[in-house]
């Protein structure tokens, strides 16, 4: 008999498919991010991201500057590591030229784009845990950061947009007492990480929130191109500053953590070990800056020829600049691999099948800049 | 394990061209040549391997690429599309190997001007809907075959492939403002 089916069996019945637009003004979503989700209840059946609301033609910009004009640009694609993007552009310009970076800065370049990984995966913690609802967290690591971007500033001149690698070197050279500053800094801050892990990591909120949750495994981070913390939370020990060394990164033994369950739990933790890994790397650093010139010899006539690919390690993933010169001053191509818009088409894969709570979450955890995303 | 090879030797590669290859770009090098002996591997600098591969066979070599063991290459890194003015487009992929460290560039050639094609790896590595969207969008390469190749950076409605060399911007000249003008507006004194 039809009429008297029970509740649970005419909501069973009833179910149909909703579409929910998420932003792209939304505050989880970390700047113009827009998700579209289909529903089914509260079960996520699909999300797919819409991006692009911040393109600045970052690559058409490049083709049409001097190549040391571009720098500032990098910058601005993934403002919240700003050094290692610089790093990698001016990587790709000095293969191609051919032009030796004297060692003194070549360790600035590396002490400062592992304070930079810091500093970014501080920003990352304080406000994954704030997707998640831990505000405190985010006061906490925001302090942090900003002693961090003091040291920055000292260094550079500016907080976030530094425009202090030249090619061929650095701009300038560290002040006096930087190596004390940062030491104090570092001593401090492992204080701090224990603090945080107090505060965050065993809390059982915050371990239903991330466990299980957004799972990528092995085989799909690989296929679908995710790099950094993303794809070691899945498991794969890949590391470009291993697989590949540039700068110094040969010289010293560091470790490189891993997940298991490729969950947010896991990227977080992830995270978390690599800034142990990077205050032991600054430390090695600081120990041995040699003196001398912080700027190689640069030929003033520039030829860009032939094509080249640089990558490194960046706080969220795998950066790479594909440069293309044809025999002038300027770049001929310039292509950004941006590890964050590689991820988003992740999405999909970590939202499928659960709340969409919980796909607040998978984005907090793969750490996007949509600066990045667009460029 | 994979550590102890790439700590080898990313210096020696620039020194010595021909004789003297490491052994993963060695491995890459003997892989295509069991596999694929019609592509002729080019040893770069920097340790890459470099094959042009014709168009009409990319599909099924990116498949042999992937899937092969002797060759195993997982990871696409990027896609990157050049405009090289009236030699056409150039598809750039970069490959990599995760757990062997092997790194290969493909280069594949779409001659056309006005309408240039390239078969779609997204059935190969799924990570290429997103770059070969990009490279549609900003470079007007069409990808045969990808399951939704629409604009990704760009504006729905924009016309045009923005990072063509001989792209010219449809966009209205927008007003400056200048000193002059400013003040004009402020008194209403400007002429039209």
């Amino acid at each position: 008999m039809a009429e008297t089916a029970t509740r649970d069996e005419q909501l069973a019945a009833r179910s149909e498919e909703l579409f929910v637009n998420m932003g792209p003004q939304h505050p989880s979503t970390h700047g113009v991010l827009r998700v579209l989700t289909r529903l089914d209840g509260e079960k996520v059946i699909d999300a797919e991201a819409d991006i692009g609301y911040l393109h600045r033609c970052f690559e058409k910009i490049a083709e049409k500057r001097q190549l040391f004009q571009v720098i500032p640009y990098t910058d601005r694609t993934d403002y919240l590591a700003a050094i290692t993007n610089e790093l990698v552009y001016v990587m790709a310009v000095e293969k191609l030229l051919g032009i030796e970076i004297p060692p003194r800065a070549q360790y600035i370049r590396f002490i400062m784009s592992e304070l930079q990984r810091i500093a970014s995966h501080l920003l990352w913690f304080g406000s994954f845990a704030m997707d998640l609802g831990a505000t405190t967290a985010f006061l906490y690591a925001w302090r942090e950061r900003e002693r961090l971007l003091d040291i920055f500033e000292a260094v550079t001149g500016a907080r976030m947009l530094y425009n202090y690698l030249r090619i061929g070197g650095v701009r300038n050279d560290v002040f006096d007492g930087f190596e004390t500053t940062v030491e104090r800094y570092l001593r401090d801050f492992e204080k701090r990480l224990k603090e945080y892990h107090e505060l965050v990591t065993g809390n059982r909120i915050f371990e239903l929130r991330t466990k299980g949750v957004g799972v990528v495994s092995a085989q799909e981070a690989i296929a679908y191109g995710a790099s950094g913390p993303v794809l070691r939370g899945s498991g794969v020990k890949y590391d470009v500053r291993k697989v590949e060394p540039y700068l110094v990164y040969d010289k010293y033994d560091f470790e490189v953590p891993t997940g298991q369950n490729g969950d947010c739990y896991d990227r977080y933790t992830v995270r978390m070990k690599e800034m142990e890994e990077s205050v032991k790397l600054v430390r090695h650093g600081l120990a041995d800056m040699p003196s001398g010139d912080v700027m190689g010899k640069v030929p003033r006539r520039i030829k860009l020829e032939g094509d080249t690919y640089a990558r490194i390690e960046s706080p969220r993933g795998e950066v790479a600049c594909y440069l293309v010169g044809d025999g002038s001053d300027q770049a001929y191509r310039l292509k950004w691999r941006s590890p964050c818009f590689v991820h988003l088409q992740l999405l999909g894969v970590m939202g499928k099948g659960g709340l969409v709570a919980d796909l607040i979450a998978s984005i907090g955890s793969i750490d996007i800049v949509m600066g990045e995303v667009d460029r | 394990m994979a550590q102890e090879q790439n700590t080898a030797n990313p210096k020696e590669q620039s020194t010595s061209q021909a004789p003297l290859l490491s052994p993963e770009v060695q491995r890459v090098v003997d892989g295509l040549r069991a596999v694929l002996p019609e592509l002729e591997p080019v040893v770069r600098d920097d340790g890459w391997v470099e094959v042009k591969v014709p168009r009409e066979r990319w599909l099924s070599i990116a498949q042999t690429l992937r899937d092969d063991e002797r060759l195993g290459f997982d990871y696409l890194s990027l896609i990157s599309a050049v405009d090289y003015k009236e030699k056409g487009f150039q598809v750039v992929y970069h490959l990599l190997s995760l757990m062997a460290n092997k790194k290969l560039v493909v280069k594949v050639d779409a001659p056309e001007r006005d309408n240039p094609v390239v078969p779609s790896v997204v059935s190969v590595w799924p990570t290429a809907n997103f770059h070969e969207r990009e490279a549609w969008d900003l470079m007007g390469v069409r990808f045969e075959g990808h399951p939704n190749l629409k604009r990704i950076l760009m504006r729905e409605d924009w016309v045009g492939h923005p990072l063509r060399k001989d792209y010219v911007d449809q966009r209205p000249p927008r007003e400056r403002t200048t000193r002059e003008t400013y003040y004009q507006d402020l008194r209403g004194t400007r002429e039209r």
